[in-house]
């Protein structure tokens, strides 16, 4: 655009318009400095969010992977001094460590389930509000009130209901007559991890699948139905398919944060009993600050974020221009 | 569409959710109520026949359970109260400002390209626990382990992607034209953004604003690991009340829980229509 | 041999409110159209003729009234039952299927064997000239394949009814005609009896046999398109129809010895006997198409006007005259046409004359019958 007034304008010269005339269209340097003045502003807006990132994420993260070729711990001088050690720490995470390992094939379990309990049931609400009833706006608030809930208070408040003298064993003894020690066994301990997320996110997928359905567009649903298709196959073949998007956002999201999930296993059973109920964040957390192989735990955490990015990137492929936005 | 009533399985179905969603929440706020004499009596009592303040006093004056027999409780939980209002509060500011002016350069002035949200994510997947790890060593260094300075620029960091994207889906919605014609009007490009644009998403800011602050005021790992002696926020506290020598203080705990949780489901109900929104860093729109 | 056959689709009386009948959307409907015939329901945007599709396809139930096909009342048949297709004006094409999943879906879902499916979808794909694109995804297509789409996904399932929603409104001008040629083609070629929901008076012209003018939730007169055109039943359907729209003269009927006359200045037409009992003089209108005046030089005519403006139009021309204060559109060949300013004498073709009373503003030719 600038280039075009300038040669315009040049073409005026040439042709031999009035000085008078050429005031008024902007001279070439002026467009160029008008434009450079808009690059400027442009990055000063950028500025203050990039310096941040640099220094509170990028930096870290450099030196998080410069650790990861070391085998340095605190216990061992400066950092400075540690000696490359190339890819020793990948190579000991993804042969050797049964518990690295481990804690990756879990934390994957454990999306797969919470994600599918959390869709399914997220989803089945979302549809029955599509319907008309009495105290609906009241009901889809508090139906939204566990995710505005810290995630250590959920932790603590779960762990207070699964006392083995706490209400839900109350109730399991009216019911079945006996009562498990929940937070004693590997599988119980399990569902309890699961029951707390599950009650913690699963409105935020009745949220997002309300927000989805209710913009899709009417007359596709209704061209279905007028073809012939009952409630049960509009549902399936029209009303599904086209939620898709918000379906895998919601989803790539939720991976993300089970990925990260911390604060309520560490508050619940801290990996236990023994390491069954352990996950990755909570693994790199034991490494680090338990037993300060902060190198080990460096290097761990990177191929958790490769795993993700490549998880991430793959899922999202088929929506990324709705989470753009629309192009320019 | 046509709407449709309920039947009543659906009803049931809806009934059961809400009791499901509530119960929890019934559960902590009924302990918080509590005598110690109730808190982990067996059978469990579900409704305390003598409800009483004295959790929530001991919070502020530790020595006020002593009348109950239950002792250990040596720190007041005012220090943690005041180190998340003032963490959440300057971090939430800080970064919703920086968010504010990131968004209106993503919205207006950088061609989006198919990686930046990628890029931008990226630094909401690294595990936490493994960006502790270079932060206590870097802030050894530099001093600003145990600081508030050193846990807000933290949650800055972390919460300005974000404010970043939840703004700039804002900032999309509002046409060019208002702000170019404040320009031809003679305003500077800053001026013209913050007298036309600032005010036109002001919906959207304090949505922002609320949504950052839930995420601040909830943190609990980043808190965990660079705080010592000389900083508290409410979610560490919490933890200490478990490795008290008395064992859990359940009410006490309780107390505290429902403390921090009641203004985040506050701020929760008055954003509830951009929540989706925010969790999916604008992606799901209204 | 058709009046033998029951109409195809008969509304009777039909009525629809919404908000407990605080706003009336179709207000005693009652209209009939015949197999193979092609009904375009015309009127401004609010009338109720989206609405009318809608009851008539079954999305909307009508708050009184009666919809029969073949005869038979389909209101207890749920939509998707009634052997009735509706093609909405945005399509509602399934952006998330391939053109041939689209076209094949009325018949999946109803359970067609699968030989079946692919035989039908593959006529009608060549029918509609989408066979190239059978294996495309909807959401790459352009606005007139997803209008081919649209319609191709309705006619497989081999509708009794075809209901079209301003099927051209969205297309881009050249578009418009192709698809216009298209439309008609396949009215002959299946004999399908359509009705078509448009505001585009030329539309309904160029493809309806008989034409619906709805205005504020009212019928305005359901007839063949001629008639609707040079007799409309009601001055909203002159004013709405053609452009220029038809001429309304304010005059008088004068009634001697059961000779009616219209008078309006130096305007004295004949008008039709019947105009009933009644007052020997009365206020009333004439309608006139722009085409259905002459211009003449001053001394032969009974009228004269004074010609105020003139577009032209390449091979005719508008033209604006004064005729003591009233305004009337004519028509006249471009090149032999008068000049602002001059007067000219008015001849009017007296078969192609309307007459209509001046309270119910209704034709009095419906208002006798």
């Amino acid at each position: 655009m600038p280039q075009e007034i300038a040669i315009s304008d040049l073409k005026g010269t040439r042709l031999g318009v009035p000085a008078a005339d050429r005031t008024s269209a902007p001279s070439p340097t002026g467009a160029q400095r008008a434009a450079r003045k808009r690059a400027r502003f442009a990055r000063g807006l950028a500025a203050p969010g990039m310096v941040i990132s640099v220094f509170v994420l990028v930096v870290p993260l450099l030196v998080a992977l410069a650790m990861s070729f070391t085998t340095w711990s605190p216990t061992r001088g400066s950092l400075l001094d540690a000696g490359f050690e190339g890819l020793f720490n990948y190579e000991e995470l993804l042969v050797y460590d049964t518990r690295f390992v481990e804690a990756v094939a879990r934390t994957l379990t454990l999306s797969v389930i919470c994600l599918s309990l959390e869709l399914a049931i997220g989803l089945g609400l979302a549809v029955i509000f599509l319907r008309e009833f009495k105290g609906k706006s009241v009901l889809f608030s508090t139906l939204l009130t566990p995710m505005m809930v810290m995630p250590v208070v959920v932790g603590y408040t779960f762990w207070m209901l699964f006392q083995s003298n706490g209400p839900i064993n109350q109730i399991s003894m009216i019911l079945f007559g006996t009562a498990p020690e929940w937070f004693r066994s590997a599988f119980f301990a399990w569902i309890v991890v699961i029951v707390t997320e599950v009650w913690h996110w699963t409105p935020l997928f009745f949220l997002i699948m309300l927000s989805g359905l209710n913009s899709l567009p009417e007359n596709p649903i209704r061209a279905a139905v007028i073809l012939g298709a009952s409630p049960r196959q509009v549902f399936w073949r029209v009303v599904l398919p086209m939620l898709k998007p918000v379906i895998i956002v919601a989803l790539v999201i939720r991976a993300m944060e089970i990925v990260k999930l911390f604060d309520e296993v560490f508050i619940l059973t801290r990996g236990g009993p023994s390491t069954s109920t352990e996950t990755i964040s909570l693994y790199i957390y034991k490494l680090a600050f338990q037993d300060f192989q902060l190198a080990y735990g460096a290097a761990a955490a990177f191929l958790v974020l490769i795993g993700t990015l490549l998880m991430v990137h793959f899922l999202l492929a088929p929506v990324r221009d709705q989470l753009l936005g629309e192009p320019r | 569409m046509n709407t449709r009533p309920l039947t009543p399985l659906l009803a049931l179905i809806l009934l059961v959710a809400l009791v499901v969603t509530l119960f929890p929440i019934f559960w902590i706020v009924m302990t918080a109520l509590k005598p110690p004499t109730d808190w982990n009596a067996a059978p469990a009592i579900w409704i305390p026949s003598e409800p009483t303040l004295i959790n929530f006093l001991t919070l502020f004056d530790p020595e006020a359970i002593g009348a109950f027999g239950v002792g250990g409780i040596s720190e007041s939980a005012t220090a943690a109260v005041f180190g998340s209002i003032l963490t959440s509060t300057c971090a939430t500011l800080i970064s919703v400002g920086i968010g504010f002016f990131a968004a209106i350069g993503l919205s207006r002035y950088t061609r989006v390209n198919r990686f930046t949200p990628l890029f931008i994510l990226s630094g909401r997947m690294f595990p936490p626990a493994a960006i502790a790890v270079p932060f206590v060593i870097i802030f050894s260094a530099i001093q600003l382990i145990d600081t508030y300075v050193g846990l807000i620029a933290i949650y800055v960091a972390i919460t300005l992607p974000f404010a970043t994207w939840m703004l700039k889906s804002f900032v999309d919605e509002v046409p060019r034209e208002v702000e170019e014609a404040a320009m031809i009007d003679g305003q500077s490009r800053l001026m013209a953004h913050l007298t036309v644009t600032a005010p036109l998403i002001k919906g959207g800011l304090f949505a922002t604003t609320l949504f950052i602050f839930i995420l601040n005021w909830s943190e609990f790992l980043f808190a965990l690991v660079l705080s010592y002696s000389n900083i508290e926020t409410i979610p560490i506290r919490l933890a200490k009340y478990v490795t008290a020598t008395a064992g859990t203080l359940f009410g006490v705990q309780a107390a505290l829980a429902v403390l921090a949780m009641a203004p985040l489901i506050v701020a929760g109900f008055l954003i509830q229509k951009h929540l989706a929104r925010g969790m999916t860093f604008g992606a799901v729109k209204r | 041999m058709t009046h033998t056959d029951p109409p195809k689709l008969e509304l009777v009386a039909l009525r629809k409110e919404y908000d407990g009948g605080e706003v009336v959307a179709v207000e005693n409907l009652s209209l009939s159209v015949q197999p193979g015939e092609t009904l375009a329901i015309l009127g401004p945007s609010g009338c109720g003729k989206s609405t009318t599709l809608n009851m008539i396809v079954g999305i909307e139930t009508p708050t009184s009234g009666d919809i029969l096909i073949d005869g038979v009342s389909v209101l207890d048949q749920p939509a998707g039952r009634r052997s009735v297709g509706l093609v909405f004006q945005d399509y509602a094409v399934f952006t998330h299927m391939t053109v041939a999943q689209n076209l094949a879906f009325g018949l999946k879902v109803r359970g067609v064997a699968k030989p079946e499916i692919a035989r039908a979808v593959g006529e009608t794909a060549h029918m509609l000239g989408l066979t190239g694109q059978l294996g495309l995804r909807a959401s790459r297509l352009g606005g007139s394949e997803l209008q081919r789409v649209a319609i191709g996904r309705t006619l497989v399932t081999k509708p009794a009814l075809l209901l079209l929603d301003e099927p051209l409104s969205n297309l881009e001008t050249e578009m418009r005609a192709a698809m216009r040629r298209e439309l008609r083609r396949l009215q002959q070629e299946i004999g399908l009896t359509i009705i078509y929901v448009t505001h585009d008076q030329i539309e309904a012209l160029s493809l309806a046999q008989q034409i619906a003018v709805m205005s504020h939730g009212k019928l305005r007169q359901c007839a063949p398109t001629d008639v609707v055109y040079e007799q409309p039943a009601h001055t909203f359907v002159a004013g709405f129809i053609g452009a220029p729209p038809m001429n309304i003269l304010h005059g008088a009927f004068e009634t001697r010895a059961g000779a009616s006359t219209f008078v309006a200045g130096s305007v004295r037409i004949d008008a039709p006997g019947g105009l009933g009992p009644g007052p020997s003089h009365r206020r009333g209108l004439m309608g006139v198409r722009p085409d259905a005046i002459t211009l003449a030089t001053p001394a032969e005519g009974a009228a004269t006007a004074t010609v105020r403006r003139i577009e032209p139009l390449g091979a005719e021309a508008v033209l604006t005259l004064d005729m003591n204060g009233q305004h009337l559109a004519a028509t006249a060949p471009a090149r032999n046409c008068p000049s602002e300013g001059d007067h000219v004498a008015l001849m009017f073709d007296h078969d192609r004359v309307a007459f209509f009373d001046a309270d119910s503003l209704r034709n009095l030719k419906e208002l006798s019958a």
